[in-house]
């Protein structure tokens, strides 16, 4: 089955202005209707809680209300129908999307994706040994330097029983395991990308079931540590990073957010294909972060220069 | 002080960040220390904002606990029947002071 990844989230919330304000700041671009879309058009959809568009909530809002699944070809939808007809509820919509709840009870939908062909400049590096990437004169960091979230990267799921949830992803919708931390959870790769992960799942009590997280990709670790930084600037509170992930090698930094769940900046993951064979680790710091840093206002004992100054 | 309906965050012993904040009740004042039960971690998104859309409740927004307002209690989410440590306080002069030592733990 060709399913590429999340092409949007669409989430209830209480608070509307607060919610598009923060997508607003966070990089993406309102495009209207709720819509807040990131350099492919992949996206992440507001709506208020009581819209009678959504499909029912899971808990109180904000939370996610529907998790909207890019596939590569219209085969790939009569595929996805065919198979979560055998036992529960599909149904059809528009241009052949399908619809149906996962086996936590999220609810997903498939549709033909809405990713466009977009190129966005690499972070070229300088690395003794090996040929510059940036000839002389040409310069890595400045000022007004913009960063924009390029494509919609994954989403991590609290569920009350994430065998039986990973069962589902892995047997019925053809997402391959990439690595587990044991008794927590899978990192889930649709056979449409090579990214690491598009879905994370992590084992919780049955009432906090929800989105733990959602992310874009950014151009790289230092967009993530630029990104981060206007972020932090602008009053958002860092929930934990910046730092570098082992398990997908991204770099990541996790902000609090009023949708009910963290929002995070992550960039430069491993890709694999089918030869990958996954791996098994426990949950501890060690493996979850190669290393963190801690962002520090006063970085010698007198203050900071002022910001952006010559000097 | 904020009007009702809003928060704001104080930082009383100059940590780098808020690490209480206050709320207008209609019968008073409350100061919560800005610690979840859950993971022990800062509530608010973004400067200042503590309390859900409509200013009636308070909501950790790391991983969407609800929180009466009046007592602090968790109503829902990861640490339902926990609550918030609710500060001490005293008012004098128009001023809200904090009825702990500067170096309490409870400001870190
Ligand atoms: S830290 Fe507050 S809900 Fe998890
Ligand atoms: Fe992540």
């Amino acid at each position: 089955m060709n399913i590429i990844g999340p092409d949007a989230l669409v989430f209830g919330v209480d608070d509307v202005d607060a919610c598009s304000q923060y997508l607003t700041d966070y990089g993406l671009t309102p495009a209207g209707d709720g819509r807040f879309e990131a350099l492919d058009g992949t996206c992440v959809v507001i709506r208020a809680a009581d819209d009678p568009r959504l499909p029912p909530a899971i808990g109180p809002a904000p939370s996610i209300r529907e998790i909207v699944y890019g596939v590569g070809d219209a085969a790939t939808l009569e595929a996805i129908a065919a198979e979560l007809s055998k036992d529960r509820e599909v149904r059809r919509g528009e241009g052949g999307s399908v619809h149906a709840d996962d086996d936590s009870g999220f609810h997903l939908s498939f549709a033909l994706t809405i990713r466009r062909p977009y190129t966005a400049p690499a972070d070229l590096t300088n690395a003794p040994g090996h040929p510059p990437q940036r000839g002389p004169n040409l310069l890595g960091i400045n000022w007004d330097m913009k960063v924009e979230p390029r494509t919609l990267s994954h989403v991590v799921l609290f569920v009350p029983n994430m065998e039986q949830a990973e069962a589902f992803y892995v047997s019925r919708l053809g997402f391959r395991l990439t690595d587990k931390f044991i008794g927590v959870g899978p990192f889930l790769r649709p056979a449409g990308t090579q990214d690491h992960h598009t879905l994370f799942l992590i084992q919780t009590p049955p009432f906090m079931k929800g989105v733990e997280h959602f992310t874009f990709h950014l151009g790289s670790g230092t967009e993530v540590l630029l990104a981060g930084t206007q972020f932090e600037a602008k009053g958002y509170t860092t929930f934990w990073g910046p730092g570098r992930h082992y398990l997908g090698s991204n770099w990541f930094w996790y902000f609090n957010s009023p949708l009910g769940c963290h929002v995070e900046y992550d960039a430069d993951m491993d890709l694999h294909d089918d030869t990958w064979e996954a791996r098994h680790r426990p949950p501890g710091a060690d493996n979850s972060q190669l290393f963190l840093f801690t962002a520090r206002e006063k970085w010698f004992p007198s203050g900071p220069p002022p910001k952006g100054g010559a000097h | 002080m904020p009007p009702v309906g809003q928060a704001r965050g104080f930082d009383p012993a100059k940590s780098g960040r808020d690490t209480v904040f206050a709320l207008r009740r209609s019968d008073g004042i409350r100061v919560y220390r800005n610690h979840c039960p859950h993971q022990g971690v800062p509530l608010e998104y973004r400067k200042d904002r503590f309390l859900s859309g409509d200013g009636q409740r308070i909501l950790c927004y790391a991983h969407g606990a609800h929180f009466d307002a009046d007592s602090g209690l968790c109503t829902d989410g990861p640490c339902r029947g926990m609550s918030l440590a609710s500060l001490p306080l005293v008012i004098e002069d128009g001023w809200l002071y904090l009825a702990l030592a500067p170096d309490s733990p409870l400001l870190r």
